[in-house]
């Protein structure tokens, strides 16, 4: 048979790495298995029948015109009716469990964005990401209550954590927020998040990493999050994979944004000065670096016109993060 | 071999050579201008069809490109772009229209006993309106395309620079031409019944049209005004659903689903019409609990405006609105089961006749019921907070759409084919065709329940490296699926020769359309029907019984 792709998890459910699981996968299975009755008990009568009273001669008449039986149809129609019932009253006390968060949460903040994340730890000034994949990262604490309060800055997000099966839509101009515990023994376990509702082109590469660790852990100074690279190239090149590589390639093919290979150095970059402004040539240094990705529409590259960036605020991209990109941008040749 | 001959055919045999409506008149005026509802169905059976096959074209697109975790053909842009455009073709121009407009308009009027349709220029507008739609849904793929989704969700409908201006135009044209229709057959239903022919005499394909048309005259006019609502947004900013300036984002998935949940029902409702009627004919026995299914088609219709918000669990409604929402959800979902229930009751102790719309129905039945039980998964509230936007919801309604409709309609085509033609299709070939799409269908759509279940979001155009077998399984169903449907096409195709000669009640049917010449003449009967017998009444074709 087919395998499991988690440690922990079936064939049909991931790991079950949170609190809900437990209720949510009982009364997945709960259905399955009603519908697994009512599909062979279907498909059962009706191959039956089909062989039983196929036609053999072209005028073989119905074997029974008979179109009623009341004890039947009623059974029929409540047997189903008190089935669907108690899974309803089940969902919906889950769901109740999900929507209403206890009181004493560690407050994660995660903001998206087309097409990325900014995880805010709890205290945390500046978002968190692997320093190798630029992905961005929750480092959740085993056996706490954790809540994720969102907001979107363009267009709708979602927030997908299949393991925990929980799941809320990220607005724009409004938070929303879940919560989740994930039990003690998935200590050093990493599961996936996604976006779930469609925001464009860069929707399916809008995932990241929730990786669970003990209190120790969590507590320990260096915060696990507050860890980055220190060679600014290697941090550059973090912040770009993180943030940037969805518009902007290094192999010098154009995608949302002009490619940054070569990018660096330019002498005579052509750019309109604002959407509708007059044709400028400047050159590639530290300042227009700085100055695009702080306010992008300044100077607008020429095959752009429109523009398309937003601008990334100290908040998301700091000062020495900055840095680092343009040095990792010299490396670009 | 002595042939079966219905008796009534006996009565009126068709004198040989004598015109009927596909040869009284001849040219393009002929039919450009028709108001002859046969015609006009005809036309819609073309379009449909057309628009089945480039929706069905792009769906293969689809699937090719996720043979690979990162994508196979497209940029994820274009990617976003073809799978929208399927969504918008196999639901605007094909499912919707396809039953009620191509079969129904060919078939009600008939099985009413009426000459034609009770308002034939409405009739041929809202074929043109239907068309205009066409067009401009192709003007705005000339422009550059649309990569909303099927469902234009906003904000992002509003800031993406792609012509969502011209599809929404196109798809609100389409949206009255739906309107008319079923007003058309709300009108023909109530005035045009032949002597006789009581609410209870009417076969089950009228009263699942009939409800239908209910629908469509009271839903469909909320999407004209939704979509309307979002063309002004982007030509004039006018802020209702646009954050930015104070709108509000979810109201428009609001008015969308309020229009569109009922669609769904626009969807199956004429489908289950069908298959009563199929299974009725190929099993010679009278529908199971009649007056249950006739009613439940009503009952769906009503509580069918009362779910909407089973699409936005996750969208932050309060905790008592996904109360009331799921409650009338399971709640909507009874008639559908005990129309299953029903369906399998009237094959038992049938004459089940294993013809190729009988083996459609059955498909139907397989189908619908995995489609209606994975259902109630989605309509858990706790379970579907899991399973909601992700492939567990793409295989669902692939189920209940193409798995049910889509084969129901085929169902129609097949079973209806020698009346509308009066040529029969090579039956071998058309069981072949039936096993191909059962068999590919469940190989495209069993794999992408369990890629849902494990958290496979729907609407990606690259995946996770663990889920490529389950994608390729998939893709692999998806190419037998086209090579059954190209089967399909040659024969029919093939069929028009006049190779093999429809006889006039092909299947020994007792619905009024059979007591009619294949194909039938321009005024639809030899002479005016009455009725006197009770509806299903095959005694009548066996007089040794
Ligand atoms: C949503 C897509 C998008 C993202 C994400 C994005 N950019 Fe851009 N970027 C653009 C577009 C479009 C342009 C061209 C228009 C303009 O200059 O404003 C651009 C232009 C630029 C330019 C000027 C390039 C030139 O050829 O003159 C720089 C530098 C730049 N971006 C840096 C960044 C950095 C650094 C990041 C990540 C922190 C980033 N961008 C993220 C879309 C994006
Ligand atoms: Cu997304
Ligand atoms: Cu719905």
């Amino acid at each position: 048979m087919l395998p499991p792709f988690q440690q922990g998890g079936t064939v049909q459910m991931p790991a079950p790495a949170s609190t809900f699981a437990a209720d949510v996968d009982g009364l997945y299975y709960f259905i399955f298995w009603v519908s697994v009755f009512f599909f062979v008990l279907i498909t059962g009568l009706l191959g039956f029948a089909v062989i039983k009273w196929r036609r053999r001669t072209e005028d073989q008449p119905a074997a029974s015109t008979n179109t009623h039986n009341t004890v039947l149809e009623v059974t029929w129609t409540v047997i189903p009716l008190v089935l669907v019932m108690i899974m309803f009253v089940w969902g919906w006390k889950g769901a109740l469990n999900m929507t209403v968060a206890p009181g004493d949460c560690l407050q994660y903040q995660a903001t998206a964005k087309q097409w990325g994340w900014a995880v805010f730890h709890p205290g945390a000034t500046q978002p968190s990401y692997d320093p190798k994949t630029g992905r961005p990262v929750f480092y959740v604490p085993a056996g706490r209550n954790v809540k994720i309060v969102t907001r979107s800055d363009d267009v709708l997000h979602g927030l997908a954590f299949p393991a925990f099966r929980v799941k809320r839509d990220v607005l724009p101009g409004r938070y929303q927020s879940l919560w989740f515990r994930v039990p003690e023994e998935y200590i050093g376990q990493t599961f996936e998040f996604f976006c779930h509702a469609y925001c464009g082109k860069g929707h399916s590469e809008m995932w990241g990493e929730v990786r669970v660790i003990s209190q120790a852990d969590y507590d320990k100074s260096p915060r696990p999050w507050e860890t980055e690279p220190s060679d600014p190239k290697e941090l550059g090149e973090m912040v770009y994979k993180a943030n940037c590589f969805i518009c902007h390639t290094i192999d010098g093919t154009p995608r949302v944004g002009p490619s940054f290979k070569g990018l660096y150095g330019r002498t005579e970059r052509e750019v309109f000065l604002g959407v509708g402004g007059p044709l400028a040539k400047v050159t590639v240094d530290d300042e227009y670096i700085k100055e695009s990705v702080r306010n992008p529409n300044a100077k607008i590259a020429k095959e752009t016109p429109q523009g398309g960036m937003a601008p990334w605020p100290e908040q998301l991209v700091t000062e020495k993060q900055l840095a680092g990109v343009i040095e990792y941008l010299k490396t670009l040749k | 071999m002595t042939t079966y001959v219905p008796v009534a055919e006996t009565e009126a045999r068709q004198e040989p050579g004598a015109p009927h409506y596909l040869n009284v008149t001849h040219g393009f005026r002929s039919w450009a201008l028709t108001l002859d509802h046969k015609r006009i169905g005809l036309m819609y059976l073309i379009g449909t069809v057309a628009s089945f096959l480039i929706g069905g074209l792009l769906a293969l697109l689809i699937r090719v490109h996720l043979w690979k975790p990162e994508g196979a053909i497209f940029d994820p842009e274009l990617y976003n772009q073809v799978f929208t455009l399927h969504g918008v073709f196999m639901v605007f121009f094909f499912i919707i229209p396809a039953i009620p407009a191509a079969l129904g308009n060919f078939v009600l009027p008939m099985m009413l006993g009426a000459k034609d349709v009770a308002l034939p220029r409405l009739n041929l507008a809202s074929f043109y309106l239907w068309l205009c739609g066409l067009v401009l849904a192709t003007i705005a793929i000339i422009f550059g395309g649309v990569d909303t989704g099927w469902t234009f969700y906003t904000p992002y409908s509003i800031q993406t620079p792609t012509a969502v201006i011209w599809m929404g135009l196109g798809i609100f044209m389409v949206g009255f031409s739906s309107i008319f229709t079923g007003l058309n057959f709300v009108v023909t239903t109530h005035k045009l019944r032949a002597p006789g022919l009581t609410w209870f005499r009417m076969p089950l394909f009228i009263w699942a049209v009939y409800s239908t048309s209910l629908l469509q005259i009271l839903a469909t006019p909320v999407l004209g005004i939704t979509l309307l609502l979002l063309v002004f947004e982007r030509v004039y900013g006018i802020g209702i659903f646009d954050p930015k300036m104070g709108g509000d984002p979810v109201l428009f998935q609001h008015f969308f689903w309020f229009y569109s949940h009922p669609a769904v029902y626009i969807m199956i409702l004429p489908a289950m019409g069908v298959i009563s009627e199929v299974i009725s004919v190929h099993c010679r026995k009278p529908v199971f609990g009649y007056r249950m299914v006739a009613f439940s088609s009503l009952a769906i219709a009503v509580i069918s405006f009362l779910v909407w918000g089973h699409h936005m669990f996750t969208s932050g409604q309060s905790e008592w609105a996904m109360m009331a929402f799921s409650f009338l959800t399971f709640f909507v979902g009874i008639p559908s089961a005990i129309k299953e229930f029903n369906w399998v009751a009237t094959v038992w102790q049938g004459s089940v006749a294993l013809t190729t719309p009988m083996l459609y129905a059955l498909v139907f039945l397989i189908i619908f019921a995995i489609g209606g039980l994975t259902g109630i998964f989605l309509a858990t509230l706790s379970v579907n907070i899991h399973l909601h936007m992700t492939y567990y919801v793409v295989a669902h309604f692939h189920y209940v759409m193409m798995g049910s409709t889509a084969i129901a309609f085929f169902a129609g085509v097949h079973h209806w084919w020698p009346k509308m033609f009066g040529v029969m299709y090579s039956e071998a070939w058309a069981k072949l065709s039936c096993l191909l799409i059962f068999v590919g269908f469940n190989l495209t759509f069993l794999p992408q329940f369990i890629m849902g279940s494990q958290g496979q979001i729907r609407r990606y155009a690259t995946y996770l490296e663990r889920w490529t077998p389950y994608h390729q399984a998939s893709t692999v169903g998806a190419v037998i699926l086209g090579v059954g449907f190209a089967i399909m096409v040659a024969y029919l195709l093939h069929s028009l020769l006049g190779v093999r000669k429809a006889r006039r009640n092909e299947w020994g049917g007792v619905t009024l359309e059979w007591d009619s010449p294949s194909p039938p003449p321009l005024e639809n009967f030899e002479r005016p029907p009455v009725v006197t017998r009770e509806v299903y009444d095959y005694s009548v074709l066996n007089p040794k019984s």
